[in-house]
């Protein structure tokens, strides 16, 4: 162990026992806060002693605490949406109160009064995050019918995509493949369902996601630009509760219900897509093409005692595209997370999540079993992360944990049979070792300064069994030559790499409406998503640092100035700008072969990264038309030796101009509308820039600065929808069941898009001498207003 | 092998784009134009060839500008020169050259072309690869296209039999004939090979096209370099992006000319076939 992590650990230990013999003279109160109609905990409501003017908020999993000296104290508890509740407390010794919070349609018991609302935009220290509880999903138009998280997300400032019918999303200039994707603590390496058209997360078993775009907290790492942290429901610990609807894409079904009575609870929610049987009308020049993908979403939870209680959760997916009984193509995630919360004592909160998930795809085809070829890659992982929570007292919070991943690789398990005879391409896994720890604290300097900050230490194994080449130098841009081949047995260390990431973020509160924040932070990335195509697709392959492949380094700053407006904090608005630097970011050489190929390594090159921006976000909370605007100015760059001549070129995602507009309307009780606008300027693309004739083939030719030379045309596009629930009563009688019918138009003026630009020839080929013409074809996913029906139920 | 996956990557966009292509016209940039350059020598006995011509813009239209006053030569690992002379005969193009005299390229030697175009010098070294032989051809009635012929009459299809040798590491580009004249599926086909896929005999494998009663049908193989191999496989990729999903950004195929001319200098060993459709 180097000598600084040592460092670090005497530190953290210091820390620690300092902190408790401050607050011994004290008394704490702790809970857990849950929702009173279905039993789920609430993440992130707020806890305020009106006295010492202070608070917390509940973490994941519901839980608070707060430590004062003994007295008695006026709390609240607020949450967007719930009626706050307001309690007298006489705190004499540590006190546990459970609370369940009614939302603002429910009538309850406790004591109402008409609490401040929540105005943690301005507050909290948290900035470059957003939040997106799934009733906000719910409400926004939907693509065929469906909403959707990740296609909710991308109308946020910050986040982009390249377009339709590319998986992922970019956040402040990032690749896809620099998102760290949670889905409760299991990493997921493919977000996307049907090329990005839907996402993994089935909305009916989502409780909340959140987005960080930076200030990423100690606690995470691994990706360099942000953190997408999806949380499911535990299932509703009250009563049976079933959500479905059928629409025109996918139908689905939910089901939730306690085992034992609030205890424990179960839910299990199901999709799968009928876009197959839809499609077959446009295909039949294909043959009998099977297209479809399906999902499933479980967790289960039960509380053993007040202080222990087990989650487990699992994801289950797949995309499947079928040619032919020999012919096919399938990819999907499997995961699965058992978090234990244990807590210690009142100020003491931990939690273990043991964690498997795994990424894979196949490809099949040949004519039969003479002539065939098959190809299956995934990467799996194993993960253990401790994670502890110490409420130190009213003023400091002190996260601290590790995490360990084991990774394999698979890059390649091929095998071609020509003429009855097998040969076999599949290239040797690889097993690598991340493991890091953290500590960071949350310290309330005093009403107006808070700051965070905490320090990761993360290191990087490659182990063996495996075969290391060592590869010497090219020109630039080039192939580079294999010098050296080195043999590694089991658990061998054959390269390690380890970074200290800092994590600094600050809050100044000028008055209760408006506040200053600034944040730095460090991120470290060990795997990398290589990608040789126009977007992101399931092919991408993932690649664990190397001897020859350095980890990506990010480091980001940004600023911003928050305020909220208006009666009861109406609206919302936030100016961030931001600045991000990036190094050893992975390109390629023109001509790269990114799929099995065991010198792969030889093909990679790597770069710097810059991007810079501002973004604007203003938010109307209240009212029967409600809704925000976002709008980011950006930019993002590449620089590498061997591209573009070495100067710096523009990303495949870069977009000067995001402007997304969302906005909801109540028409009344039974029929709402809501629409969203998305203005982005066209990505830059690679064209030819001439043309020339070799054995009389045209071929065109891109100049040696001619990577990502021209731009796409602006990205444009309207959807609107409206929702008409159900009737209420029935013959004068209240029903049992809510459903809903949302109507929804995407596309709706029907704009082309493109998505790509490129090169064709005009019909014949040339004779020797001859003119041709040179074309330019513009690709466009979707060309026309897509509608789309759906019918929804709960019961 | 790479090439089969991107095919049904291009199935599988085929499938998925339900959108739409369109035919637009873009700003042409300003960009020099460079020298493009062609050879190629094989081991018959014959004047052989080399093309220097200039790169014209995206949207120009009309003939290539053939450069005429170049030096070309080439030389032999034996130290044999060979030099060349400007359209010899007046009736080919502008930027042909010939050999001045007849030669066979010798399987295993390695040859260096050598352009000089005003001050500028551009080099290319290939090397003549052995070829195995073609055993035999075969007339075959493809029945998918006789119940529902693209051209009306043409469901002949021409199968190729041959032995590849397992030893060495090989490379073979592909020329099929119609009555003399090039046949391709598509516009933008190119027919090469390596042979990691192929087992020793190679049974019957159908050559591109279809073919009518009474038609000559001819198959050109050449032996190329794994440089070779290189260009042509960059090239195909090149010619067929299709702006789908699965298509990397067009990229400039690696060729082994120096000084940064376009092109591609080959040096092949090449056999032939013929056989009538009846």
């Amino acid at each position: 162990m180097p000598k600084r992590t040592f460092r670090f650990l005497a530190i953290f230990v210091l820390l620690c026992s300092v902190s408790s013999l401050i607050a011994q003279q004290k008394v704490t109160l702790s809970g857990y806060i849950k929702d009173a109609d279905d039993g789920e905990a609430l993440i992130g409501a707020t806890v305020f002693v009106r006295e010492t003017k202070s608070g917390s908020a509940s973490n994941v999993y519901g839980f608070y605490s707060v430590t004062l000296p003994p007295g008695k104290y006026i709390i609240e508890f607020t949450y967007v949406g719930y009626q706050p509740i307001v309690k007298q407390v006489e705190l004499i010794k540590n006190q546990r109160l459970n609370l369940e919070m009614a939302g603002e349609s429910q009538q309850l018991e406790e004591v109402v009064i008409s609490g401040e609302r929540v105005d943690a935009n301005v507050t909290s220290t948290e900035m470059s995050t957003n939040k997106l509880d799934i009733q906000t999903i719910r409400k926004l138009p939907a693509f065929l019918g469906e909403v959707d998280v990740l296609k909710s997300i991308q109308l946020l400032p910050g986040v982009s995509t390249v377009g339709e019918g590319a998986a992922g999303f970019n956040v402040r200039g990032g690749g896809v493949g620099q998102n760290l994707i949670l889905l409760d603590e299991a990493p997921v390496y493919n977000s996307s369902h049907l090329f990005g058209f839907f996402s993994v997360f089935n909305p009916d078993a989502v409780k909340d996601t959140k987005l960080y775009k930076g200030a990423i907290p100690a606690q995470h790492g691994g990706r360099i630009a942000s953190l997408l942290d999806v949380r499911t429901k535990e299932g509703n610990s009250k009563r049976f509760e079933a959500n479905g609807g059928i629409g025109t894409v996918f139908s689905r079904l939910a089901l939730e219900a306690p085992i034992v009575k609030d205890k424990s609870s179960f839910i299990l929610a199901g999709r799968r897509s009928y876009i197959d049987i839809l499609a077959r009308p446009f295909l039949q020049d294909l043959g009998d093409v099977g297209l479809n993908f399906y999902d499933l979403t479980m967790k289960t939870n039960y509380d053993f005692d007040k202080n222990n209680r087990l989650y487990l959760s699992g994801y289950f997916g797949r995309d499947v595209f079928e040619f032919d009984e020999n012919q096919g193509f399938n990819w999907g995630s499997k995961t699965a997370s058992l978090r234990w919360n244990h807590v210690f004592n009142a100020r003491l909160f931990s939690n273990f999540t043991a964690v498997y998930s795994k990424y894979d795809y196949q490809l099949e085809f040949g004519e039969d079993a003479r002539d065939k070829f098959t190809w299956d890659s995934d990467v799996t992982n194993y993960m253990f992360k401790p994670e502890f929570t110490y409420f130190v007292n009213n003023y400091n919070e002190v996260s601290f944990g590790g995490s360990f991943i084991y990774y394999t690789f698979e890059p390649a398990n091929a095998v071609g049979v020509s003429a009855g005879e097998r040969i076999d391409f599949s290239l040797d896994k690889k097993y690598n070792l991340e493991s890091a720890v953290y500590l960071s604290n949350k310290h309330e300097l005093s009403d107006r300064f808070s700051a965070e900050y905490g320090l990761r230490y993360s290191m990087f194994r490659y182990l063996g069994p495996g075969v290391a080449y060592e590869y010497g130098d090219a020109e630039p841009g080039e192939r580079k030559p294999m010098t050296g081949v080195k043999n590694y047995d089991r658990w061998e260390t054959i390269q390690t790499y380890s970074n200290l990431e800092p994590r600094f973020s600050f809050k100044y509160q000028f008055n209760a409406s408006s506040s200053i924040k600034g944040s730095y932070n460090r991120m470290s990335q060990y795997i990398h998503l290589v990608s040789n195509t126009t977007a992101s697709n399931p092919l991408d392959v993932w690649v664990p640092s190397s001897n020859n492949l350095k980890p990506q380094i990010g480091d980001q700053f940004a600023l911003g100035y928050f305020r909220n407006f208006g009666e009861g904090n109406d609206y919302e608005a936030s100016v961030e700008v931001y600045t991000r630097l990036a190094k050893h970011q992975v390109d390629y050489i023109d001509g790269a072969d990114i799929l099995i190929n065991e010198y792969l390594e030889g093909d990679l090159l790597s770069g710097d990264g810059r991007a810079y921006g501002l973004e604007l976000y203003l938010k109307k909370n209240v009212g029967n038309l409600n809704g925000w605007v976002s709008y980011t100015l950006g930019r993002t760059e590449l620089q590498v030796e061997g591209i573009n001549d070495g100067k710096w070129y523009p990303t495949r995602y870069d977009q000067t101009h995001n402007l997304k507009v969302a906005a909801f309307y109540d028409l009344n009780e039974r029929i709402s509308l809501s629409g969203n606008f998305t203005f982005v300027t066209g990505t830059p693309t690679t064209f030819p820039t001439s043309r020339y004739v070799v054995q009389d083939i045209l071929i065109p030719y891109i100049s040696d600065e001619g990577r990502n030379n021209i731009r796409l045309e602006s990205y444009h596009r309207l959807d609107l929808s409206l929702r008409l629930e159900g009737k209420k009563m029935k013959k004068g009688k209240e029903r049992k069941n809510e459903d809903y019918w949302v109507f929804s138009f995407y596309n709706v003026y029907g704009r082309k898009n493109p998505f790509s630009i490129y090169f064709s020839q005009d019909e014949d080929r040339v004779m020797s001498g001859e003119a041709i013409n040179t074309e330019a074809t513009r690709v466009a996913i979707v060309g026309t207003i897509i509608p789309s029906i759906s019918y929804n139920f709960k019961f | 092998m790479n090439k089969n996956i991107l095919y049904l990557l291009a199935l599988i966009t085929a499938a998925s784009l339900m959108g739409c292509e369109e035919t637009v016209v873009l700003d042409s940039e300003q960009v020099q134009s460079k020298i493009v350059i062609e050879g190629l020598v094989t081991d018959q006995e014959k004047h052989h060839y080399v093309k220097v011509s200039r790169s014209g813009e995206f949207y120009s239209n009309g003939n290539f500008s053939g450069v005429v006053d170049a030096a070309v030569t080439v030389e032999d690992d034996q130290g044999n020169v060979f030099n060349y002379v400007h359209n010899p005969s007046g009736m080919d193009d502008e930027g042909y050259y010939l050999s001045e005299d007849v030669f066979a390229g010798q399987v295993g030697s390695s040859y260096k072309l050598t352009v000089t175009v005003g001050s500028e010098i551009y080099t290319a070294t290939d090397v003549l690869n052995p070829v195995t032989a073609i055993d035999s051809l075969e007339v075959s009635l493809n029945e998918e296209e006789y119940d529902d012929p693209e051209d009306e009459g043409y469901f002949y299809e021409i199968l190729f039999y041959a032995k590849e040798p397992q030893e060495t590491e090989d490379y073979y580009l592909f020329k099929f004939y119609r009555n003399d004249s090039l046949l391709l599926d598509s516009e933008t086909d190119v027919y090469y090979a390596n042979d990691d896929l192929l087992g020793e005999s190679i049974d019957g494998i159908p050559t591109a096209g279809f073919y009518k009663l009474g038609d000559r049908a001819r198959v050109e193989m050449y032996s190329i370099s794994r440089q070779g191999y290189i260009y042509y496989n960059d090239l195909s990729s090149l010619l067929n992006t299709d702006g789908g999903m699965f298509t990397p950004p067009p990229a400039n195929p690696r060729s082994n000319l120096t000084n940064a001319a376009l092109g591609y200098f080959q040096v092949s060993a090449v056999v032939s076939d013929s056989i009538a459709v009846e």
